[in-house]
C-alpha cells in the first residue's frame, strides 16, 4: 500500500518535471517575448518622455535597464541548445533592439528631443489591435 | 447614527489599507500578461478574505481574545510554534517586499537610485510605531491610503469592455505560458488573503474592546471594506491590461509598472502612481511589523498594545523593531524587488493552511465563539479556496524556481 | 466547578492582581506523596519549561537559547495555584506583577535595550 502511494507520488513529480522542461519552440517564443517586451518598454519610455509624462531620470534609467535586460537575455541565449539558424536570428534581433535602446538612452540623457522623436517613430510599434484581440480585451 | 459612522469609518479604513505592493504588483503583472483572464484569482482571494476578516473580528468580539492568543490556548504551545514561526518569517519576507515598493516609489519621485532607501524607509516606519498610537497609525495610514482610489478613476477613464472583464471573473485555462499563468494566480491569491491582516484586525478589535453587540457591525464593515478593497486590485489589473497589453509590454521588472497611469493622466499619473505605491507600501509595513509583534506577544502572554510607551511594552516593541530590521536587511542585500514580492506572495499561499486550518477549528469551537460559531457556508468557502491556493502553490512554486 | 487541566489551565493567560499580563501557563506542576492524593500545586513559566514540551530534537536548541537569553538563566519560575483569585478567560493571581520574577525578562529588555533608545 505504502509503496503504491510512493510510486504515484514519484509519478506525479516526474510528470511535473516533464511539464517544466521547455521545448525548443517554447524557448524561442520566450526569447521573442522578452525582446519584444523590452523593445516596447523602451518605445513607451521614449514616447512618454516626449509627452513630458515621465521625468528624465526615470526615462534614462528604464532605457538603461532595457539595454541590460537585453544583454542578459543574449547571454542566456549562448548557454542554450537551439538550432543554429534560430540562434543567429535571435542574436541579431537582440543586438538591433539593444543598440536602439542605447541610442535612445543617449538621446534622452542629452535631452535631444528631435533625435528621440525620430527614434521613437522608427522603432516598430506593437500591433495593438491584434494584441488586444489575442488577450480578449476587444 | 453612531453605528453608521462607525461602519463608514471601518469601511474607509479597509479600503485605504487594502492595496499593498503584493496585490499591486501581482495584479499589474497579471493584467499585462493575460488581460482580464486572471480576474478570477482576485475574486476568489477577496471572497476568502471577506470571510476570514469577518471571522477574526467575530472571534475577538465574542471571546475577547485576539487570534494568536486563542490559537495557543486551543492548540497548545508546541503546535502554536508552527504558525508562529512560519508567519513571523513570512512577515519579514513580505515586509522586505513592501520596502522594495517603498524604495521604488521614493526613487520615482526623487529620481535618485539609492540603495539606502530601504533602511531609511524602515527607520521612518519604526519611528512612527515608536512614537505613534494605534488609532493615529491605523486611521492615518488608511486616510492617506485612499490615494489608491486613483486606479478606480483611471479605470473609468479607460472605458473598459465590462462584459469581457466579467468573463475573466470565471476561472479558465491559460491560452499561453501556463506555468507563468498559474504562478501569478497563486501570487494573487496569496496577496489578497494576506494572513497578517487577520492578526492585525483581531488585535485592533480587542484593543477597541469589541463585544457581542459589535458582531453585526463587524459583518458589514468586513464585507463592504474588503469588497471595495478587492475592487481596487481589480482596477489595477484592468488598467494594466488596457495600458500594457496593446503596447506589447510584459512586466519583468518593477519599474516597468511605474508609467501605468501616464497614458491616462500624463505627468500627474506618474507622480500619483508613485505616491499611491509609496503610501500603500508604508502603511502595509506598519501593519506587518505590528502583526508579527501581536503574534509573538499574544502567543507568549506578554503585555501588548500600540497605545503605550515602548518602555511599558518592552518585549512587544522589541519584536516589531526586530521585524523591521530583518526586512531592511533583506532590502539592503538587494534582491530583485519584483521577484521577492511574487515569491513571498506565492509562499503565503503555500503556508495558508498552517494559519487558516487552526483558525477554522477555533471558529467552530463553542468554547471560544459560543453560539456565534461559523456556518457551513463560511467553512466550505474558506476551506475550498485555501485548498485551491495551497495545491496551486505547491505545484507552481517548484516549477517557477526551476524555470528561472 | 470542574476544571479541565489542559483546556482550562495550560497555555492560559496569567495576570497579576491589577490585571496586567504575567505570561502564559507554560507548565503545570503536580505534587504527589504516598499518603495524599496528587494535586496541582504550581504553574510554571519559562523557556526551560517551554523547551521540555517540544519534540526531542528541538529541546536542546531551545533550552540553550533560553539559557543564553534569559536573565534568570535556566530555572523556570513558579506561581502557587493557591494564589489564584479568579479563573475565567484569564487566570488572575494575587501577586504584585511589577516586582514578580515572572516579568524579569520584560524588565531586563526594558532596562537594557528599550530604555536606551531615545523616545521610549
Amino acid at each position: 500500500m505504502l509503496t503504491r502511494w510512493r510510486m504515484s507520488c514519484a509519478a506525479l513529480i516526474l510528470s511535473l518535471l516533464a511539464c517544466g522542461g521547455k521545448s525548443v519552440a517554447d524557448q524561442i517564443a520566450e526569447h521573442d517575448r522578452v525582446r519584444v517586451s523590452w523593445e516596447q518598454t523602451s518605445r513607451f519610455a521614449g514616447a512618454e518622455w516626449l509627452d513630458l509624462a515621465v521625468p528624465d531620470a526615470y526615462a534614462a534609467r528604464t532605457l538603461q535597464r532595457a539595454s541590460e535586460e537585453l544583454r542578459s537575455d543574449s547571454e542566456a541565449l549562448t548557454r542554450e541548445q537551439l538550432p543554429s539558424r534560430e540562434l543567429a536570428r535571435l542574436h541579431a534581433a537582440l543586438s538591433i533592439v539593444r543598440a536602439r535602446a542605447d541610442a535612445l538612452a543617449r538621446a534622452v540623457r542629452a535631452r535631444d528631443r528631435d533625435a528621440v522623436i525620430r527614434m521613437v517613430n522608427e522603432s516598430p510599434r506593437a500591433n495593438a489591435d491584434s494584441l488586444l484581440r489575442q488577450a480578449a480585451l476587444r | 447614527m453612531k453605528k453608521l459612522l462607525e461602519i463608514t469609518l471601518g469601511i474607509v479604513t479597509s479600503i485605504g489599507g487594502f492595496l499593498e505592493v503584493g496585490s499591486l504588483a501581482t495584479s499589474a503583472q497579471a493584467g499585462a500578461a493575460f488581460g482580464y483572464q486572471l480576474l478570477w484569482a482576485i475574486v476568489l482571494g477577496t471572497v476568502c478574505l471577506i470571510f476570514l476578516v469577518e471571522m477574526s473580528g467575530r472571534l475577538a468580539a465574542v471571546s475577547k481574545q485576539p487570534l494568536a492568543g486563542a490559537m495557543r490556548e486551543r492548540f497548545g504551545y508546541p503546535f502554536f510554534l508552527i504558525p508562529l514561526v512560519a508567519m513571523s518569517l513570512l512577515g519579514v519576507l513580505v515586509l522586505a517586499s513592501e520596502l522594495g515598493g517603498l524604495s521604488l516609489a521614493l526613487q520615482l519621485v526623487t529620481g535618485i537610485s539609492f540603495p539606502w532607501w530601504a533602511p531609511l524607509g524602515a527607520f521612518a516606519a519604526w519611528l512612527l510605531l515608536w512614537k505613534g498610537t494605534f488609532s493615529v497609525i491605523e486611521k492615518g495610514a488608511s486616510l492617506f491610503g485612499l490615494i489608491t482610489l486613483v486606479f478606480v478613476v483611471a479605470v473609468f477613464r479607460l472605458h473598459p469592455d465590462w462584459t469581457r472583464a466579467a468573463a475573466g471573473a470565471l476561472p479558465s485555462m491559460p491560452r499561453h505560458e501556463p506555468m507563468r499563468y498559474w504562478f501569478i494566480a497563486v501570487s494573487i491569491m496569496g496577496a489578497s488573503i494576506a494572513p497578517y491582516l487577520l492578526y492585525f484586525y483581531s488585535a485592533g478589535a480587542v484593543e477597541d474592546k469589541w463585544n457581542e453587540t459589535d458582531v453585526p457591525v463587524n459583518r458589514v464593515t468586513a464585507t463592504l471594506g474588503m469588497l471595495f478593497g478587492g475592487a481596487l486590485s481589480i482596477a489595477v489589473l484592468v488598467v494594466a491590461a488596457l495600458v500594457f497589453v496593446p503596447r506589447g509590454i510584459r512586466i519583468e521588472r518593477f519599474d516597468q509598472i511605474a508609467p501605468m497611469l501616464t497614458p491616462i493622466m500624463s505627468r500627474w499619473g506618474f507622480f500619483l502612481f508613485a505616491a499611491a505605491l509609496g503610501i500603500a507600501c508604508f502603511g502595509a509595513m506598519l501593519e506587518i511589523a505590528l502583526s508579527v509583534a501581536y503574534l509573538v506577544a499574544q502567543g507568549f502572554g506578554w503585555k501588548w498594545t500600540e497605545d503605550a510607551r515602548p518602555r511599558d511594552v518592552a518585549r512587544f516593541s522589541l519584536v516589531y523593531t526586530a521585524t523591521l530590521i530583518g526586512g531592511a536587511l533583506i532590502g539592503i542585500v538587494g534582491v530583485d524587488p519584483l521577484a521577492i514580492t511574487l515569491m513571498s506572495m506565492a509562499l503565503t499561499s503555500a503556508l495558508l493552511p498552517i494559519a487558516i486550518v487552526p483558525f477554522l477549528i477555533l471558529m467552530n469551537d463553542p468554547h471560544f465563539v459560543g453560539k456565534h460559531g461559523n456556518g457551513w457556508i463560511s467553512n466550505t468557502v474558506v476551506c475550498a479556496i485555501v485548498a485551491l491556493a495551497f495545491v496551486l502553490a505547491v505545484v507552481s512554486i517548484p516549477l517557477e524556481l526551476m524555470g528561472s | 466547578m470542574d476544571i479541565d487541566v489542559i483546556r482550562d489551565l495550560l497555555d492560559k493567560q496569567l495576570v497579576d492582581r491589577e490585571g496586567e499580563p504575567l505570561g502564559r501557563v507554560d507548565g503545570i506542576v503536580m505534587a504527589y506523596s504516598a499518603d495524599a492524593p496528587p494535586r496541582i500545586t504550581c504553574f510554571e513559566l519559562g523557556a526551560q519549561t517551554l523547551a521540555r514540551r517540544l519534540p526531542r530534537p528541538f529541546q536542546g536548541a531551545l533550552a540553550w537559547l533560553g539559557h543564553r537569553l534569559s536573565p534568570r538563566g535556566s530555572s523556570p519560575y513558579r506561581l502557587e495555584v493557591s494564589r489564584i483569585i479568579q479563573l475565567g478567560r484569564t487566570i488572575k493571581i494575587d501577586i504584585d506583577g511589577t516586582r514578580s520574577a515572572a516579568r524579569e525578562t520584560e524588565r531586563w529588555v526594558r532596562d537594557h535595550i528599550v530604555a536606551r533608545i531615545p523616545g521610549s
